[in-house]
């Protein structure tokens, strides 16, 4: 049989070794591993494949290490097991491939959970992202889109001088700058300074995923509920002593002390920030929560908090007090995974269903409670979309709408939620044109509150096929359009019927952008449209907003990336404040 | 006793780059106090007496008689302290100055002895004191930085334009501790009384120069900001000291190549573009934690108002936006602050350090047929600070307000050649 013929009867993907968190999380003095999953396929050196290109290049030294090479057919590391921190740190080739599969496999999650491919939203349309494994001797990750890379940093070891700590090798850290990428291919528009909210959504979003990714890893469950709840010599807790401790967070209050515990000082520290956020309904609104990480916080709490309620849910529903108080640690950890995993899904899914442009909090949660109501239709047997909506609830987060059939969900999005006019619009366009889909909104304008004397583009059509946890498929199209209005002026807003932002009449001239998402079921019909209109009544207060926290108000007016905004999460800096001479 | 003061004079030193100024105040029978607030320079002019800074610091010894009352160092930077440092033979301008020996030295929080100089020792006010830490990794940080910028591989390989090695190293400079400066501030208010003080601290200052009302607007300390605030505030102790260790190590200190048995002396085809992208990233990275260091420690600068009667005088150092916004949310400053009299220009002219909801605030602001005109008083030289047009220092824009809007005075106005007698720009002060 030729080479090409096994190829072809290989799996579809491949499990790959890769750090469970990072390498001071250790169980029997040996770094906890974990295998993640990752699409197969033939690599070259790098490693190098057709959605990633890992470039061990030192910017700090000048140095470039030789590539690493990664076999098709085997795992390399599969008895890394055996190796100690040292050797692991000392290993660039381990280096190489942790950060490859991470990277890899949150791509796979994205792709799983959203039932498509997925790109790049780099400018000039480049299928492969480059990740710097040893980028710099800098405390500091992230993602840049001009330059299509992750570049991660490494720095001497807070308390220990002896070693070095390697963001590559911290697996939230990889899956937060993957995500950060994943969203930009995704919503572009949403790295536009905008409402607080949307300056800190970016930001949550990627800690949310990085967090969930390395929660719904069992093993490093098994290692949080060891350390907080004694166990009998079957490896079991008592079940009331383990709901308790879920219910109280301590599970995970013990842990969020750990992972990452050598990046605290970058301010990596979601898990332990969330933890410290008790509940409270002020805290969404609380206007002393305008710079982003502080925003942020509360989205990433809530989302932790209902982590915590589906994990006492599931775990109440999979033991039975009367047959035994006891149950098995790897029960209580795969439930919490589990956990992890589906509000992992359900909250990357959310993506689609969110508008284009100015997103908050509660076209999030909409989002996410319509993403699963779609998926599955049914939510009686832990009560997730509840959950979720009570854990919001918590923190002040309320759902950006709430249609008659399922609480919190959105609605059709049509003026007087009339039907769109379909007529000589071809259906295969609007599975896949730009050009069909714009035909179809230019054709309901007014239908979709399409401001039509300002530039409008069809930014995306993307088919979607999706199974539920029940095998049911869903199949829809989601497109994505946007409208902008360059340097709009005080005549502008006028004609648009928003009040004028006082730095306008200061010869200040913005950019407006409003857009909407559309989702089409299979046979082509609008389900629904997300948007924020480009003459929103919210446009003064979101352009005051940026004005006052120092946000670009045009396309490239030096809007600060994400290395500058991972700095400022390190080092406290207040937003840079307009207040200034210009 | 005596009564409060009848006049003042402020002498502002041309000492290039940097901060040097003396407040006189004059009382009815001949007395005077005397009140200076910082001495320091990064770069002097060009065209200067040799031995300027210990000239200018005898100018100040004849100005006040051999004698002052209060000195203050608004902040640790080079060009506000560096004329405080002190060398063996007792010949250089922090000897001469120790020589006035002042009654009460003032200084901020951010400084108090038991954290400033050694930052690992415990303070008695852990949370008030939690910045000193940041304070020392940023000076070690700082020095990376200028070691970086003079002679270091990454400056090279990271082809910096001159400007920009230029900026990157007055940042270094600037932010370095200058440890003899710092040590004869200790030792002058160890000899008499030292005060480190946060915004609505007792300054002290009652009885020393009579019938002057001394506030303290800021630096505002953790305590004071909002637990929100509170909480970052406190990670940068940690933030500082990873970026501090990291640049030390970039600069060559530490160690070289992570991983030696693996080096690859050619970039291959496919990585190329890559790495010129990252030398970018990094080249920025360096530029942007420059600034951001530099905005940290001027945001420890001691706000000062000075009030005699209705007549006030502001004398900000180089505070920025985060120092001046706990100021400016309290009611009764903002009040205060509308009838200044005499603004020193914060931070030599920057773009932030004069907040235009600050500047706007300035009832007396007005063209020159105004009675009571605003004075403004300017410490700064073009062409040092800021490596691009929009943070070139001073800010066109603010120097246009201050000359249309202010009697406005420029200590750049005083040419300094190697002939020159006078060094300081005379500015009188009419009590009302």
């Amino acid at each position: 049989m030729s080479e090409a013929s096994i190829q072809a009867l290989q799996p579809t993907v491949r499990r790959l070794t890769v750090l469970a968190q990072d390498p001071d999380i250790q169980v029997n003095g040996k770094p906890l591993l974990t295998k993640v999953t990752v699409p197969r396929e033939r690599l070259m050196s790098g490693p190098r494949g057709s959605r990633f290109v890992v470039i061990d290049y030192d910017a700090t030294t000048d140095t470039f290490y030789r590539p690493f090479e990664l076999p098709d057919d085997r795992d390399p590391y599969d008895r890394a097991g055996e190796m100690n921190v040292d050797q692991l740190l000392a290993d660039p080739g381990f280096h190489a491939q942790n950060v490859y599969a991470i990277a890899a496999s949150t791509l796979f999650e994205f792709e799983r959970a959203l039932g498509r491919q997925i790109g790049w939203g780099f400018d000039y349309g480049s299928h492969r992202i480059k990740l710097f494994p040893h980028a710099f001797c800098e405390a500091n990750a992230f993602y840049s889109r001009a330059d299509e890379s992750l570049a991660f940093g490494y720095f001497p070891h807070p308390r220990n001088s002896r070693r070095t700590v390697f963001t590559c090798l911290s697996h939230d850290v990889i899956a937060h700058e993957t995500t950060h990428a994943l969203l930009d291919g995704l919503r572009g528009e949403l790295m536009r300074p905008s409402s607080p909210d949307q300056a800190a959504f970016h930001e949550a979003f990627a800690d949310i995923v990085a967090l969930l990714m390395v929660l719904k890893n069992e093993e490093l469950v098994a290692v949080a509920v060891d350390n907080e709840l004694p166990r009998t010599r079957t490896n079991a807790v008592k079940i009331d002593d383990a709901l308790e401790a879920i219910r109280k967070g301590s599970f995970l209050n013990g842990l969020a002390e750990e992972l990452g515990k050598a990046l605290f000082g970058m301010g990596r520290d979601a898990l332990r920030q969330s933890t410290k956020l008790a509940p409270g309904p002020g805290h969404y609104k609380d206007p002393r929560r305008t710079e982003p990480h502080d925003r942020g916080e509360v989205l990433v709490a809530a989302v932790m908090l209902a982590l915590h309620k589906l994990w006492e849910k599931r775990l109440a529903g999979k033991t039975d007090r009367t047959r035994s108080p006891y149950v098995a640690v790897w029960r209580v950890a795969e439930e919490g995974a589990k956990a992890a995993d589906h509000l992992l899904n359900m909250l990357i899914r959310a993506i689609d269903y969110l508008p284009p442009v100015h997103v908050d909090f509660g076209d999030f949660l909409s989002a996410a409670l319509t993403a699963d109501w779609q998926i599955m239709p049914r939510d009686d047997r832990y009560d997730y979309r509840k959950l979720l909506r009570d854990a919001f609830d918590a923190y002040g987060i309320k759902p950006a709408y709430d249609a008659p059939g399922e609480p919190g969900t959105w609605g059709r999005g049509t003026r007087d939620d009339r039907e769109l006019d379909y007529t000589g619009i071809a259906f295969d366009g609007l599975r896949g044109s730009v050009d069909g889909v714009f035909e179809l909104i230019w054709q309901n304008r007014e239908a979709l509150y399409i401001h039509p004397d300002v530039f409008t583009r069809v930014r995306s059509v993307r088919p979607v096929w999706r199974v539920g946890p029940d095998g049911f498929v869903l199949r829809e199209t989601v497109a994505e359009y946007y409208q902008l209005l360059k340097c709009a002026s005080t005549s502008d807003f006028r004609a648009l019927k928003i009040r004028v932002p006082e730095f306008v009449d200061d010869g200040i001239r913005p950019d407006l952008v409003g857009g909407g998402t559309l989702v089409f079921d299979e046979y082509g019909r609008l389900k629904f449209h997300v948007h924020n209109r480009i003459h929103s009544c919210h446009q003064h207060d979101r352009l005051m907003s940026i004005w006052q926290h120092g946000g670009a108000l045009q396309k490239g007016e030096g809007a600060q990336g994400f290395a500058e905004v991972h700095r400022r999460r390190g080092s406290g800096d207040a937003v840079f404040r307009r207040d200034v001479w210009t | 006793m005596v009564d409060a003061p009848v006049s003042g004079t402020l002498f502002a030193f041309n000492v290039g780059f940097g901060d040097c100024l003396l407040l006189r105040f004059s009382y009815a029978g001949g007395e005077r106090r005397h009140v200076l607030i910082d001495f320091g320079s990064t770069r002097q002019p060009k065209e200067r007496p040799g031995n300027y800074m210990a000239r200018v610091a005898r100018d100040i010894r004849d100005l006040c008689g051999g004698k002052l009352d209060v000195l203050v160092a608004t902040h640790r930077h080079k060009d506000h302290i560096s004329g405080f440092a002190t060398n063996k033979s007792g010949s250089a301008p922090g000897n001469i100055i120790a020589g006035l020996e002042p009654d009460l030295v003032l200084q901020p929080w951010t400084e108090h002895p038991e954290a400033a100089v050694d930052a690992t020792s415990a303070p008695k006010r852990a949370n008030d004191m939690h910045f000193a830490k940041s304070l020392a990794s940023m000076s070690r940080t700082a020095a990376a930085l200028a070691r970086m910028a003079r002679n270091n591989a990454d400056a090279g390989v990271l082809r910096m334009t001159e400007k920009e090695r230029s900026y990157l190293s007055f940042i270094g400079e600037n932010n370095v501790s200058n440890l003899k400066a710092v040590k004869n501030l200790l030792a002058m208010g160890r000899k008499s009384e030292a005060r480190y003080l946060r915004a609505g601290d007792d300054p002290g200052t009652s009885e020393i120069l009579p019938g002057v009302e001394v506030q303290v607007l800021g630096p505002p300390d953790i305590t004071q900001h909002d637990t929100v605030r509170k909480q970052r505030a406190r990670n940068r102790d940690e933030y500082w000291h990873l970026v501090a260790t990291a640049s030390r190590r970039a600069a060559g200190q530490d160690s070289d190549v992570l991983f030696p048995g693996h080096v690859r002396k050619t970039v291959p085809m496919w990585a190329r573009w890559g790495c010129d992208r990252l030398r970018e990233l990094r080249r920025q990275s360096l530029l942007s934690i420059a600034a951001s260091m530099d905005r940290a420690l001027n945001n420890t600068s001691l706000i000062l108002l000075f009030t005699v009667g209705k007549t006030s005088m502001l004398f900000p150092g180089d505070a920025q936006w985060e120092n001046w916004e706990f100021a400016l949310s309290q009611p009764e400053i903002v009040e205060k602050l509308k009838n200044v009299d005499l603004y020193k220009v914060g931070h030599h002219g920057s773009l932030n350090a004069t907040p235009k909801s600050l500047w706007s605030l300035f009832e007396n602001r007005g063209t020159g047929r105004k009675r009571g005109r605003l004075t403004s008083v300017m410490s700064t030289m073009h062409g040092v600070h800021g490596h691009t047009k929009d943070t070139a220092v001073p800010r066109s824009t603010l120097v246009e307000a201050l000359e249309k809007d202010t009697a406005f005075e420029t200590t750049e106005d005083l040419k300094i050649d190697r002939t020159s007698e006078t060094f300081y720009v005379e500015v009188p002060i009419a009590i009302r």
